[in-house]
């Protein structure tokens, strides 16, 4: 089903924090997490924790992340609104946070999420097991079955994915919370041996440590902060089936959902300038410029091309943080402290110069069913 | 270890699913009001919303959707590699996730018709896995 929601700029980002993502050594996750947190309150402007009146955790499959209640007793916070959702990736949690913020429940939401799981920067992501019968392991599987499928109908091949991967560590090395800013090309992608075939390591992020904080509050908040909000314009939401009733995981069927985002904001996707997408595979990248209408179905190839038109100076500059491929795992949360940094002019070696509007893609829900949301933000001093 | 293992939280409602599976029979669960099959079995008619089922005999062929090929171990009960991971929409019927069985790596194609096979585990149960049409 289809929900679209114009938000009227009536809810805004209004502070972020997140530490650097990679190894942590022993560091526990409610340490990182209140790292953040701390740096989202100063990059507020706000001096009383008391302040925040909902506070909204997640948690991984393998159980790790922050549980809201006992991370609130960790810190001495006491907001009456505390919640974990069944699906946490960052679109669905930073929604909850923008209808707890319009409904008037709340007033300054906490979005904190952090985790120091083993094997960081080693294993891949996304590990849970489906099916031990057939050994249906890991949700890259998933994104690989899209892929392949996607290749069998438009005769394409995994260039395009070696494309983003590389573009994604380009931006990583201009960004100084990154895990991973070694140097890589093309040849190292093609080196790299197929791990769930069609996908290589390089197509999956790994597990990583950090934290990151994220404050969503009222537009009368945000004129109490200290610097410039970011607004949401407009969130789309999608539900489907899953794999059982032959649906794919990142495949083609999402086009109507771009047109519902962009109608509510009165806008076209060529009007966004940022791009950040949730990227446990590359797939998830290749896909969204598709179902969002970036390019034609088939046509992402093409609309990759070399790179260049994703990168910091491309038409359409995508993940310009890295990723979760390249600057570490956290849920996509990261990917909105960088689209709000961006958007402010506070990223240095990177920055993009005008940009206006982002937009996020996200999903998740794996085998059960498939959820897709996605949010479109805009400078809070930008007008429509 | 035992490579292939029955789910940890094994669905009382699938066990009729198993027990056919153990005959060497595809057994779906169907809807007794729609005929909708229901993947995975259940209590409720996720079309219509009966609480009416009854199992019928599937005949165990169908079509390869997608899959992918776990080309390194990525799980410390499933060493032998490589081995693929597919989907199969059974005739008229449910996508299931399964094995493709007697196939190299680069021979199997999404397309391709398959007919089911049923495998005796060593830890005691029956897997549905299937292996390519040949003319």
């Amino acid at each position: 089903m289809i929900t679209p929601q114009h938000l009227s700029r009536r809810v805004a980002i209004v502070g972020v924090g997140m530490t650097r993502q990679g190894d942590h050594g022993q560091a526990e996750g409610p340490i990182l997490a209140m790292q953040a947190l701390r740096e989202a309150l100063a990059d507020a402007g706000l001096e009383d924790k008391h302040r925040i009146d909902g506070l909204l955790g997640a948690k991984q499959y393998d159980g790790s992340g922050i549980e809201p209640v006992s991370f609130c007793r960790s810190l001495g916070l006491t907001p009456p609104v505390t919640a974990t959702l069944d699906y946490p990736t960052a679109a669905f949690t930073m929604h909850h946070a923008a209808a707890l913020v319009t409904s008037g429940i709340c007033k300054l939401v906490a979005v904190v999420y952090a985790r120091n799981p083993t094997g960081s920067m080693r294993e891949i992501s996304g590990a849970q097991e489906y099916d031990t019968v057939h050994g249906f392991f890991n949700a890259a599987a998933v994104h690989g079955m899209s892929w392949n499928a996607y290749m069998a109908r438009y005769g394409t091949g995994t260039d395009v994915l070696g494309r983003i991967a590389v573009k994604q560590r380009e931006h990583a090395r201009l960004n100084p919370l990154a895990a991973w800013t070694e140097p890589l090309t093309m040849d190292d992608y093609f080196r790299d041996e197929p791990l769930i075939w069609p996908l290589r390591s390089l197509d999956i992020c790994k597990v990583t440590a950090g934290g990151v904080a994220i404050l969503v509050g009222s537009a009368d908040m945000a004129r109490d902060c200290a610097k410039l909000p970011v607004d949401f314009l407009s969130v789309g939401r999608q539900a489907t089936h899953g794999l059982e009733r032959g649906e794919q995981m990142s495949h083609l069927s999402r086009r109507e959902m771009g047109q519902q985002l962009y109608g509510a904001a009165g806008i076209t996707a060529k009007d966004v300038d940022l791009l950040y997408v949730y990227d446990p595979t590359t797939v998830a990248v290749a896909a969204a410029l598709e179902n969002y209408e970036f390019c034609e179905p088939g046509g992402c190839e093409a609309f990759v091309g070399d790179g260049e038109r994703i990168g910091l100076n491309g038409s359409l500059p995508v993940n310009t943080h890295g990723g979760h491929l390249s600057e570490g795992y956290l849920l996509g949360l990261t990917h909105h402290v960088e689209l709000v940094r961006q958007l402010r002019g506070e990223c240095g070696a990177r920055q993009v110069t005008g940009a206006r509007l982002a937009q996020y893609v996200g999903g998740g829900g794996i085998r059960p069913q498939f959820y897709q949301a996605a949010s479109l933000f805009c400078r809070g001093d930008w007008n429509a | 270890m035992p490579e292939r293992t029955l789910p940890r939280a094994l669905d009382t409602h699938a066990q009729a699913w198993w027990n056919g599976l153990r005959e060497h029979r595809l057994l779906l669960q169907h809807c007794a009001d729609c005929d909708y099959p229901r993947m995975p079995a259940g209590p409720i008619c996720p079309e219509c919303w009966s609480e009416r089922h009854d199992w019928r005999e599937h005949a165990g062929t169908g079509t390869v959707t997608s899959f992918v090929w776990y080309m390194q171990p990525l799980d410390a009960r499933f060493t032998k590699v490589p081995y693929n991971v597919s989907l199969v929409a059974l005739d008229g019927g449910p996508v299931v996730v399964t094995n493709v069985l007697d196939v190299a790596f680069g021979e199997l194609m999404i397309g391709d018709r398959v007919r089911a096979r049923f495998c005796d585990e060593p830890a005691g149960f029956t897997s549905l896995m299937f292996v390519q049409e040949k003319a």
